[in-house]
Formats: C-alpha cells, sequence, structure tokens
C-alpha cells in the first residue's frame, strides 16, 4: 500500500463510508501509517496483547505487536485465529467497519458487536485512529501554513 | 380581575416563624426548608434557596378541574434548574400543570389533558439575577400563552376543545418538583441519579386566577410595579479569597460563598486552607466546595488543579456507581486536609480521601479487611509558587485502573470555558527543550504527538501566570483504565477529547464544584453555576513507589510566568536530574535530594552541635539549581548563610523555618538563587550551644 492509498482509506473513515468491502484496505492501510509514525511506534512499545477479529461473513484476523519491546516494534495483521486471544470482538464485517468509522455505534441498529475478554484492548483500533488522524491533520496545516 | 382571585401568596410576612399567608383564603402556608424574606418586587419576597425552600399548598383551595386559569408571579433566578424546577405545578403522567423555570434557563408551561400534551415556552434563556414579570394563561376555549414582562413569548391555539385541566395530587408543589427527577445532561448514567429538583431565586407576588387573563389585564398588572430593583440575590463566582498579611504560608480558615450555600455546611472557623505567597499575587486552596481538592488560583482568579486518585466499577467491584472519586464525595464526609508544616521556607499539606461513588460506595473494598481504597496526597508548597504533588494510593488492587491526573479548570458562575482558556490551550515541552502547542481552534485535539518523550504540560489560560506539571521522563507502567498494565517507554498525556458538546471548544460539566447534586458527571452549555473544564486527562508517568497495596507518584506543580515557558526545562532538569551535593562538614551527614519534597535532606549528628554546615551544590547545566531547599533534621537553631563565601541576609531570598516535630526539630531552608556552576553553601548556627 502506498501513501495515496492509505489516504483514500483514511477520508472514508472520516466521511464514515467505510465498508465491509474496504476491510483489507483499512487494514492495510492501519499498518501502514501506524508503521511509519514514531508516535505510534510509541503507543504499540510494550502492548503485549492480541485482539481476535471474528467476522461472521469475512475472515477472521488479529492484530498484535511483533517484538513489542524493541527499540522499532510494529503492528502486525494476522488473518486467521490466534492462539490466546486477550480480546475477541465477534460481528459481522460491515457492522466492524461502520463501529470503525463511526457510522454505526455499538448495539445500533440490531447488529450484533460483542466484546468478549478484556474489552479495553479493543480500543488498540481507535486510538491508533486518533493518533493517525491527529498526525495527518497536523501535517496539513503545518503544509498550510 | 381580583374576583377572579383564588390563591395569592405575597409573600410579605413570614407568620410563626415558618409560615406564609395565602390573603385569599387567609391561610398560613408553611414553608419547608429555609425560609428568608428579601426585597422584593413589592414589599418582600421568598428566598428560594435552590436546597431547600418549597411549599405544598393543599389542593382544596384551587378547583379541582379548571376551564381556565392564569398564574401570575415574579421570578429573579439565581441559578437555573437540574432539571425542569416547579415555580408551582401539579400533575402526573396524565393530568395538571407545570409553570417552572427548565436547566436550560427557559421558561415553560405545559398542561397534561386526558395523556395529552400542551406545552409553551420561552425561545431564549432567561437572565440571572434579575426580576422577571411571568403570566401563563390556559384557556380551554382558546390555548395556552406564556407571557414575560408583558411581551408575549409563546402561544399555542385549540383548534377543539382539548377538555378540563385536572389536578391529579393532593398538594401543589411550589419551589421543588413533586418527584425526585434525574438531572438532564448526565454524563454516566451509572453514577447519576435522581433527586430533588428545586428553584434556586426569589418568587414574588404568586396569583393563581380561574379565569383567563386578557392581554390588557396583564398588561395592566405588570405596569402595576413602577419601580424594578435589582434583586438582592448574591453572585457566587467562586470564594474571593484575602490577601491576608501577604506573608507567605498556609492558613486555616473557613472561605465564604454565599449564604444559601454556606449555612448547609456543618463546619466552624478552620475547614478551608489556602496558602498565600509574598512576591506573586496567586494563591493555593483546598476549600470544601471543591472537596479540598486543591487548585492553584491565579493573580486574576483562574482556578486550576491537577486532580485525584480515581477509579471505576470492573470486575473486582461491579456495583460502583460510576467513578469512585473524592469529586463525589459532596460533604467532604472521608476528605479532609492539614497543615502538617507552615513557615517563612515552605509549606506541608496533607489530604486524605477515600475514592467513593455518589452514594458513598468505596471503591474495591477488600472483603478480608473490609478497607477500600484511600489517598494520601502531599503538598510540599515553597514560596516560588511551585509545588510536589506526592500522591499515595492505598488499595489492594494498587496495579488494576486507577487515574492519577487530569487537567482541570474551575469556573465560576458566568465564566464558559473560553473566558479561562486560550484556544491554544496547552503547550509540552521535553527534556531536550522541544515544544508544541496544540490548538481548539477547530476541534479538539485527538492525540498529543509532539514533542516526544514529553514530561512537561502548560495550561494557556488568560493569565499573566500558567499552572504547569513536570513527571519524571522515563517509562513507566500504564494505571489508567486503558491498557492498564501495559509498559511505555515515555509518559503518556492524552487530550480531553470526548464530550466536547456545542457551545464551547471544550469539554465543560457543572457537577462539580459546590453542586450537591448525586452525579460523577454533567454537561452544560450554560454558565449559571460553578463548573470545571478539561484539556488532557489520564496522564501516565513513572511510579515513584509500588508495594503490594500502594502506588505512589509524584509531580512538580504550580503556576509560572506565561512570558518564560522554555525556562520550564531548567526547572525540570533541577528537580529530576538535580545537582548532587559534595558535603564538607563532619558534624552532618546524609545530603540526598528527596524528589517528593524537592529539597535536599542533612542530619546534625548531634543537636547541641553548633558545627556550621557546609556543602559544594555540584550544580551544571544539565543539572542546574533552581532554587535550593533545604530539610537539616536534628536541628533547634537559628542560622545565618554564606552562599560562594558571600553573607546573604534573612529576608525573601534566604527564608527558614524551625519546626518540631514528635521527638525532632527540624530546619527548613529556602534559598532563591539560580546556579549552572558549583556553588557553596554554608549555613551557620547563631548562638550558644543548648
Amino acid at each position: 500500500m502506498d501513501e495515496g492509498e492509505a489516504l483514500d482509506i483514511y477520508r472514508k473513515i472520516r466521511k464514515r463510508t467505510l465498508f465491509g468491502e474496504d476491510l483489507k484496505s483499512f487494514l492495510e492501510a492501519l499498518r501502514y501509517f501506524t508503521n511509519k509514525s514514531i508516535y505510534a511506534e510509541d503507543e504499540i512499545y510494550g502492548w503485549e496483547k492480541v485482539v481476535q477479529v471474528n467476522l461472521s461473513d469475512a475472515e477472521n484476523f488479529y492484530v498484535k505487536t511483533d517484538n513489542p519491546l524493541n527499540e522499532h516494534p510494529k503492528l502486525a495483521v494476522v488473518y486467521g485465529n490466534a492462539e490466546l486471544p486477550d480480546t475477541t470482538i465477534v460481528t459481522d464485517v460491515d457492522t466492524f467497519t461502520g463501529i470503525i468509522c463511526g457510522r454505526l455505534r455499538q448495539g445500533e441498529n440490531g447488529k450484533s458487536f460483542e466484546i468478549r475478554g478484556d474489552n479495553t484492548q479493543s480500543m488498540i483500533f481507535f486510538i491508533l485512529l486518533m493518533l493517525i488522524g491527529q498526525e495527518i491533520w497536523e501535517q496539513e496545516r503545518q503544509k498550510n501554513q | 380581575m381580583n374576583e377572579h382571585l383564588i390563591a395569592y401568596w405575597d409573600f410579605d410576612k413570614i407568620i410563626d416563624e415558618t409560615y406564609i399567608l395565602d390573603l385569599v383564603s387567609n391561610t398560613k402556608d408553611k414553608v419547608i426548608g429555609y425560609a428568608d424574606l428579601l426585597d422584593g418586587i413589592k414589599a418582600n419576597a421568598l428566598r428560594f434557596d435552590g436546597y431547600t425552600t418549597h411549599l405544598t399548598i393543599p389542593k382544596h383551595r384551587i378547583p379541582e378541574s379548571l376551564n381556565k386559569f392564569t398564574i401570575s408571579v415574579w421570578i429573579a433566578n439565581g441559578a437555573y434548574t437540574w432539571n425542569e424546577g416547579p415555580i408551582i405545578e401539579n400533575y402526573d403522567d396524565k393530568n395538571g400543570f407545570f409553570l417552572g423555570i427548565t436547566d436550560m434557563g427557559t421558561i415553560r408551561f405545559r398542561v397534561q389533558i386526558n395523556g395529552k400534551l400542551y406545552k409553551v415556552e420561552s425561545e431564549e434563556k432567561t437572565p440571572l439575577f434579575k426580576w422577571m414579570h411571568i403570566v401563563s394563561v390556559f384557556n380551554i376555549n382558546q390555548g395556552l400563552s406564556l407571557h414575560i414582562n408583558d411581551d408575549l413569548r409563546d402561544s399555542i391555539d385549540f383548534t377543539g376543545s382539548p377538555g378540563q385541566v385536572r389536578l391529579p395530587n393532593d398538594v401543589c408543589n411550589i419551589g421543588r418538583a413533586a418527584k425526585e427527577i434525574q438531572p438532564t445532561n448526565g454524563v454516566n448514567n451509572g453514577g447519576h441519579f435522581p433527586c430533588p429538583i428545586y428553584i434556586d431565586g426569589i418568587i414574588d407576588e404568586l396569583k393563581f386566577f380561574d379565569t383567563a387573563l386578557t392581554a390588557e389585564e396583564i398588561h395592566e398588572n405588570f405596569t402595576k410595579i413602577s419601580r424594578i430593583s435589582t434583586p438582592p440575590l448574591e453572585t457566587r463566582g467562586l470564594p474571593k479569597i484575602s490577601e491576608g498579611t501577604g506573608r507567605f504560608g498556609a492558613y486555616y480558615t473557613t472561605l465564604k460563598y454565599y449564604k444559601e450555600w454556606d449555612r448547609l455546611w456543618r463546619v466552624k472557623d478552620h475547614s478551608d486552607i489556602v496558602v498565600l505567597f509574598d512576591e506573586m499575587p496567586i494563591k493555593y486552596v483546598f476549600w470544601r466546595g471543591l472537596n479540598y481538592i486543591s487548585a492553584w488560583v491565579t493573580g486574576n482568579g483562574i482556578w486550576y488543579t491537577n486532580e485525584f486518585n480515581e477509579t471505576w466499577a470492573d470486575k473486582f467491584d461491579p456495583n460502583i456507581n460510576g467513578c469512585a472519586e473524592p469529586m463525589s464525595d459532596k460533604q467532604c464526609r472521608t476528605s479532609h486536609v492539614r497543615i502538617i508544616e507552615s513557615n517563612d521556607a515552605r509549606v506541608v499539606i496533607h489530604w486524605r480521601y477515600a475514592l467513593v461513588d455518589t452514594n458513598y460506595r468505596q471503591g474495591r473494598v477488600d472483603p478480608l479487611t473490609n478497607w477500600g481504597d484511600w489517598s494520601d496526597e502531599y503538598y510540599v508548597i515553597y514560596p516560588d509558587g511551585i509545588g510536589v504533588r506526592d500522591i499515595t494510593l492505598h488499595s489492594s488492587q494498587p496495579m488494576e485502573p486507577h487515574e492519577f491526573q487530569e487537567s482541570i479548570v474551575i469556573l465560576g458562575e458566568g465564566m464558559c470555558p473560553e473566558d479561562a482558556y486560550e484556544l491554544e490551550a496547552v503547550t509540552f515541552f521535553n527534556m531536550k527543550g522541544e515544544s508544541y502547542t496544540y490548538t481548539w481552534e477547530k476541534f479538539s485535539p485527538k492525540f498529543f504527538l509532539a514533542p516526544r518523550n514529553k514530561n512537561i504540560e502548560i495550561i494557556n489560560v488568560r493569565s499573566e501566570q500558567v499552572p504547569f506539571l513536570i513527571v519524571p521522563d522515563g517509562p513507566c507502567t500504564v494505571a489508567g483504565k486503558q491498557f492498564n498494565g501495559k509498559k511505555r517507554r515515555n509518559p503518556l498525556f492524552f487530550p480531553y477529547a470526548y464530550f466536547v458538546k456545542s457551545g464551547s471548544h471544550f469539554p465543560w460539566w457543572n457537577s462539580w464544584p459546590v453542586a450537591n447534586i448525586p452525579t460523577d458527571g454533567r454537561f452544560t452549555w450554560v454558565a449559571d453555576r460553578p463548573s470545571h473544564t478539561n484539556v488532557s486527562s489520564m496522564a501516565e508517568w513513572e511510579d515513584y513507589e509500588i508495594g503490594p497495596e500502594m502506588r505512589r507518584r509524584i509531580m512538580l506543580h504550580g503556576l509560572w510566568n506565561k512570558k518564560d515557558k522554555e525556562s520550564l526545562v531548567t526547572l525540570a532538569k533541577s528537580w529530576l536530574h538535580a545537582p548532587k551535593i559534595e558535603l564538607k562538614t563532619e558534624a552532618f551527614q546524609d545530603g540526598s535530594y528527596l524528589p517528593h519534597e524537592r529539597a535536599y535532606h542533612f542530619t546534625s549528628k548531634s543537636p547541641k552541635s553548633m558545627e556550621p554546615l557546609e556543602f559544594l551544590v555540584k550544580a551544571s547545566e544539565e543539572q542546574p539549581l533552581v532554587n535550593l531547599a533545604l530539610v537539616i533534621q536534628n536541628f533547634d537553631n537559628e542560622v545565618t548563610l554564606k552562599i560562594n563565601d558571600q553573607v546573604v541576609p534573612r529576608g525573601k531570598i534566604f527564608r527558614y523555618g524551625i519546626h518540631h516535630d514528635l521527638g525532632v526539630s527540624k530546619i527548613s531552608i529556602w534559598i532563591k538563587i539560580e546556579a549552572r556552576h558549583p556553588t557553596n553553601i554554608v549555613i551557620i548556627p547563631k548562638g550558644e550551644a543548648r
């Protein structure tokens, strides 16, 4: 994924138009932005948890940090099932992407979005998105100055 | 029109200590709660204190069913209501009427007829501290109307007859809602409970007619009052703090807020503590209205706090209602504060509190010992307006989610967040001197990025002095709810980006201070009450000490010259990398630097010794000296000072105080000095050996 493609995905999130068909691109963009940001590196440093996402209508995946205590840890997105996830989100792909971009809220429209285990770890997606959003905004602000 | 008057309270006299006369029926109606008469629109009026004052009027004095009625009243608001609060009401889910004030300051008149609601309401909020004449009219053949100061504000016309207004309850309520209602705008409904809703203001000339007054009659009623004065309500703001003697030190006092709030408190003359400074117009305050959560006060009266320990319900204790924190201890049942030391050189204050929810349920109560979460905080404060906050959380689960810091500005009534903050509200520095300022102009920052490894936060309030905090810049373990237990390689500062509602750039709440409603969070959009606003929360930094039942963190904080923010980096170095000491005297030992006191500690080997204490402070660019605090244990003498062989007279540059603890005496010394080179200090005892 290149910068342009990643930004296209980010714009979809901003416009709340991220849908199920965008899932793979979203995960690529999340990994792309996270792994190029020194600030994101500070956030995934020490994050030794695994968040599993089980989708009823798409391939399951999980996120974790590779070498979380190394100097330059990296976010990993792996398709399939983790052995011992700390948190498991169970939903469908449109609900997942809808919640990620803010189009849907948990428990809205009768869509199921269940978090099992340590639900605070599921915030990793939103923390990274807030960080990425702020970084993009700061870059634009500096460009415009 | 007077022939249609069926009830009339002029509130001119209190009879038999607690009764007000209904002039139509000549019946005495009991005022429940505090009953104060103030100057009214005509003779006297009744102060409804917002906490206790109300009347319940037996229904039989008003017909059970009404084809037409008019309520006329003069009122001055002291504050709006927590939910709609009645001037007068008698209603249930299906029938009745309500005339009152809403939480947004509008006037609402509604009737319910056989389950159908008809409502008129003023569009804009009504003023505080100003008399207004309100008339509400119901006419079965016409409709509903609401008039304020002879001006028709809202009306609805009936297309057919809706039926009579029937009064369902045995009493009409004046000044308090019949049943407990949840305040509006709750943030966390787990910690937000129903409570009595009172009117806070003055009411005069309350009249109930069994007819629909015409516009001409309303005009005539209004113009009968020829002179409308300013209502004698106290504005509140935040307590005004006397400059006192202008001497640095901590002082017990009982701060005056306003009469109706003050008299609820069962306290005497020493319930609060104020720290005064002699070289700056700033203060540090522990006030019961803040539940003793301490606040720096700038020269122009902006109050700021770094918060407290907080925890939440979790699997260990799922029954906590929302947050468990001292903010919820509305009567300061567990929150107490005391002066440990106060002299020319420094002040030490101890604040102890339990982490409780709004129902006084304590967090994380250990079933084995029955002890829940408590915190002890020590504040060591020096004459330069800088203090150490030393926080010890006592818990059976010290590593489970707890919060240690938020950056909170406290606002008096009449202020909104923008009156206190610059829109470029927060600046960060790291130890390299790199900085970044975040703006709230377009929206709240979602994340604080630059500078990396930041450990200095400055809150840019509209004042010459701005609050700051400095924390250790090393690795830490997350204490908060989010990613609890995660290792970090640097501190974390997180913007309070949640709960920003229209009307302000910043989150804004009036659940605290002062408010006595059972809530741990209530948004506000109006400045009718004291409130608070946050720019950051959940700061994480290195633990100072961890034990099986405790977790301790320290921070440096205070107020600083807004035009000289960069020099905070030097201050941070002086605290985090304090220069080493080379002790040159046999008669003393130690010389270690205690960051939690921002002071070097020495011990005299003999309390009778008259030997001078001499030492070299090995200050440098990277280990600078920014004001020198010393504590010499086992010492009870007046002293003189030499710096690099120069005598420094006692005064604002060189201060000390002798303090006697149980079993030992000590001297605290503070020297105003800045040095980046080795500096020789000699403390010479005066007088005869003891």
